[in-house]
């Protein structure tokens, strides 16, 4: 037996099977990522015979992974966040670790904290925008992200919503995100005038990590979009907008450390928000 | 020679290639759905457990061997020509003395003995058996007679069911007859009627056992019953503000303990292991695919499912709270005529596999000490208490509610409605001792708290119990149970 061909016609033959087996496993990781077109297609046929407009380029046919992301309340430590919000001179005048309720004063403010939430109030004199100086939403953004970064707030993982205008006095809601997608149930109000922020209420976590269960996947939005003829009072509607995010319970914004979890958000023309579990495809209300 | 082997070496590096690719996806596809973890639970399942369990062998999974483990007696008493030895658990000789009275009382249970006699007895006959040559034992709870009989010979019926229905101990005398008979003395809690049965058995053999292991165990200085010092009547003479049950044994002088501290394992606080965790929601029916999470301010882990939350506590408590109309955790494969039995059984079996993804010395140490009886005023709803036991002391933990036990569940028909464990483990120093204040003087502390001038208090029970304080130490106590209330008194 001639040994030096045994070992090219080896060679070949691993390289074949190699091959096939690179080829075999990228298409599973396709399909995995991927819901099928065909079915995108069914879905919207079904969900407008059902009353729900929908255009099947608007359902995204990507996959999502299914983690959970962990998020830390930015006032667990009440005295750092205080120190941050007022700076070195904040003074303590209420600090009752029991009910667990907080204040602090300093020259630059006040800073409210509860376990319901907090609030910020700017002890500066109003300066409100005057009618012909108005700024752009992208300008008005820029300006509160980088005061919130000021106040030790991640501009990074932020974004700004809703702003409102009365009489030069801008108000917006600010949300956290993650890897670029917004968490719900978590927001800060926030209103400014053209120097610097007024006030900040709400409740604010910071997203620290996420947990990945990738043996357990998340429901194919396909299958959410059609538990909506299920749905008492979502038909008729019509969907502008289908995308994927994160959700914190308000329930549990009195903790230290919540996970908000995978969820699919419904806009309807109207603008309302539908908010879907991603995991199970039951409605959070 | 790098070229003479570069065939070989490129057919090594494809043959690799081919099997990490495979492997890829082998994993990845759903021939293997928990991919890895397949392998690493199986592992756990077939190969660590069973060894562990070799090395642990009470924890096994048949009901009666793990009940007979968790409901040892709290003291056997043994009397012989006016000598008398008091055998708590773990005490030295105690195994020997439980193993003498057990398996006459097992003979007896089975049938293996034949009954001569049988009558009911006064109160007084009974109490004076205690005098001569006797064995006692003492379970200090009361148990429905067909768990009692499954912990004593491994059988829930027999002959004597129908005389017996809730049993506290057992009384075997060998005095007062010149054949070769022993009397067995059995109170039925429920209708206060005393049974005595006298059966055929080897009473030299058990007399010369007895004997041996009265030589052979050191004199403890006198014991005696409260009826002996005739504290469980009131007096005429004087005012009585206290009685003793007739059968407690009066401890005139401190009690010497070991010093033990608490040792919590890394297991349910902040540092929990993912594994242990998933074992944990799995035994709870926490399903981790629909499951809400946080961590509170005070640092509790808490996982919340439609109907039931379950909290891990950063001091080592572990919580489980049906909420709302939740039926709870079905952990009963039959619900027809749920009884205390088939409560307890459930309990004993749920409790034994929760705590075989512990630290082993916590089951090792575990005793059921609260009544396992019917209630007929809560069909079907059933509390039931473990504890921690140290040298078969029990050990009363600090929480918000006051001292509890370290395990409490709460079954009603067959399901779990809540589970309070404190997971934690206790290191002896033997070197050091505590010293409990003299019994009668705790008996003082509950007349000032609890005396209204009137009524003579009624002490049902008073036994040696250690507390934890927060700082993990273990403090010297008397758990007191005065007209059916627990007191404990440091």
């Amino acid at each position: 037996m001639n040994w030096g061909r045994a070992k090219n016609l080896l060679i070949i033959l691993f390289i074949i099977t190699d091959i096939f087996l690179l080829i075999l496993l990228l298409q599973i990781k396709f399909t995995a990522s991927q819901i099928p077109e065909d079915i995108i297609e069914k879905t919207a046929i079904i969900l407008q015979d059902h009353g729900i407009q929908v255009q099947s380029e608007q359902i995204p046919q990507k996959r999502v992974e299914n983690r959970n992301v962990i998020m830390e309340n930015f006032f667990r430590l009440p005295d750092e966040a205080a120190n941050k919000l007022l700076g070195d001179e904040a003074q303590a005048s209420v600090s009752n670790s029991q009910l667990y309720e907080y204040r602090y004063e300093s020259p630059e403010g006040t800073l409210h904290i509860k376990d319901s939430g907090f609030t910020y109030q700017s002890k500066k004199t109003k300066k409100p925008y005057e009618a012909d100086k108005l700024p752009s939403p992208e300008h008005l953004t820029e300006m509160v992200l980088r005061k919130l970064s000021d106040l030790g707030f991640s501009k990074r993982t932020t974004v700004v919503s809703r702003i409102t205008n009365h009489d030069g006095i801008y108000g917006c809601v600010v949300e956290p995100t993650y890897e670029n997608r917004k968490i719900y149930g978590i927001a800060m109000h926030i209103t400014v005038d053209s120097e610097d922020i007024l006030s900040i209420e709400g409740n604010w976590f910071t997203a620290e990590g996420s947990e990945a269960y990738g043996q357990e996947k998340l429901l194919d939005v396909t299958a959410v979009l059609t538990g909506l003829i299920y749905h008492e009072g979502k038909t008729p509607m019509t969907i502008t907008d289908i995308s994927f995010g994160y959700y914190a319970a308000d329930d549990y914004l009195d903790s230290r450390e919540i996970v908000a979890v995978p969820v699919y958000v419904i806009t309807d023309e109207t603008g309302s928000i539908h908010v879907f579990d991603a995991r199970v495809g039951t409605a959070i209300e | 020679m790098l070229k003479k082997h570069f065939k070989s070496i490129v057919l090594v590096f494809l043959v690799l290639t081919a099997f990490f690719l495979a492997s890829q996806i082998w994993f990845s596809s759903y021939l293997l759905p928990d991919g890895y973890n397949y392998f690493v639970s199986g592992f756990q399942k077939y190969i660590v457990r069973p060894i562990t369990g070799l090395f642990h062998g009470r924890m096994s999974t048949d009901f009666s061997e793990n009940f007979q483990a968790l409901s040892r007696p709290e003291k056997v008493v043994i009397n012989v020509s006016g000598e008398r030895r008091s055998f708590r658990d773990g005490q030295k000789n105690f195994e020997e003395a439980l193993r003498l009275a057990d398996e006459t009382m097992s003979h007896f249970l089975s049938g293996d003995y034949d009954v001569k006699s049988r009558e009911v007895v006064t109160m007084d006959a009974y109490n004076a058996v205690l005098r001569g040559k006797s064995i006692y034992v003492d379970y200090g709870k009361n148990y429905d007679y067909n768990l009692f009989s499954v912990s004593v010979c491994g059988q829930a019926k027999n002959r004597f069911s129908d005389d017996l229905s809730v049993v506290k101990g057992y009384i075997i005398s060998l005095q007062d007859s010149i054949m070769n008979d022993i009397s067995v003395f059995i109170m039925d809690q429920k209708s206060s009627n005393i049974y005595r049965y006298v059966i055929e058995a080897d009473k030299n053999e058990l007399d010369s056992r007895m004997a041996t292991l009265l030589q052979t165990t050191p004199a403890d200085h006198s014991l005696s019953y409260s009826f002996e010092l005739n504290f469980h009547k009131e007096q005429t003479e004087i005012v009585s503000k206290v009685l003793f049950e007739p059968m407690i044994l009066m401890e005139l002088t401190p009690v010497s303990l070991a010093k033990a501290t608490a040792v919590t394992p890394g297991g349910f606080d902040q540092t929990v292991d993912a594994h242990m965790l998933d074992t944990v929601l799995r035994m709870f029916s926490i399903n981790t695919r629909t499951m809400w999470r946080y961590m509170d301010l005070t640092g509790a882990r808490v996982f919340v499912e439609n109907d039931a939350t379950l909290t891990l506590y950063p001091d080592g408590y572990l919580e489980y709270q049906t909420v709302g109309n939740g039926k709870g955790l079905d952990i009963s494969a039959d619900k027809s005529g749920y009884d205390i039995y088939a409560a307890t059984s459930d309990a004993v079996d749920f409790v034994t596999e929760l705590c075989s993804y512990m630290p082993p010395e916590i089951f090792e140490h575990l005793r059921i000490t609260s009544d396992l009886t019917n209630d007929s005023a809560k069909q079907g709803f059933y509390r039931i208490c473990f504890d921690y036991c140290i040298d078969g002391i029990p050990v009363r933990c600090q929480s918000t509610e006051g001292q509890g036990h370290t395990i409490e569940l709460e079954i009603e028909g067959g399901y779990l409605k809540s589970y309070r464990q404190h997971v934690t483990t206790y290191e002896l120093n033997v070197n050091e001792t505590l010293q409990t204040v003299p019994m009668l003087s705790a008996a003082d502390f509950l007349v000032d708290d609890l005396y209204d001038g009137k009524t003579p208090l009624y002490i049902d029970k008073l036994s040696v119990c250690y507390v934890e304080k927060e700082n993990g130490q273990l403090a010297s106590g008397w758990r007191a149970v005065v007209d059916g209330r627990e007191y404990i008194v440091e």
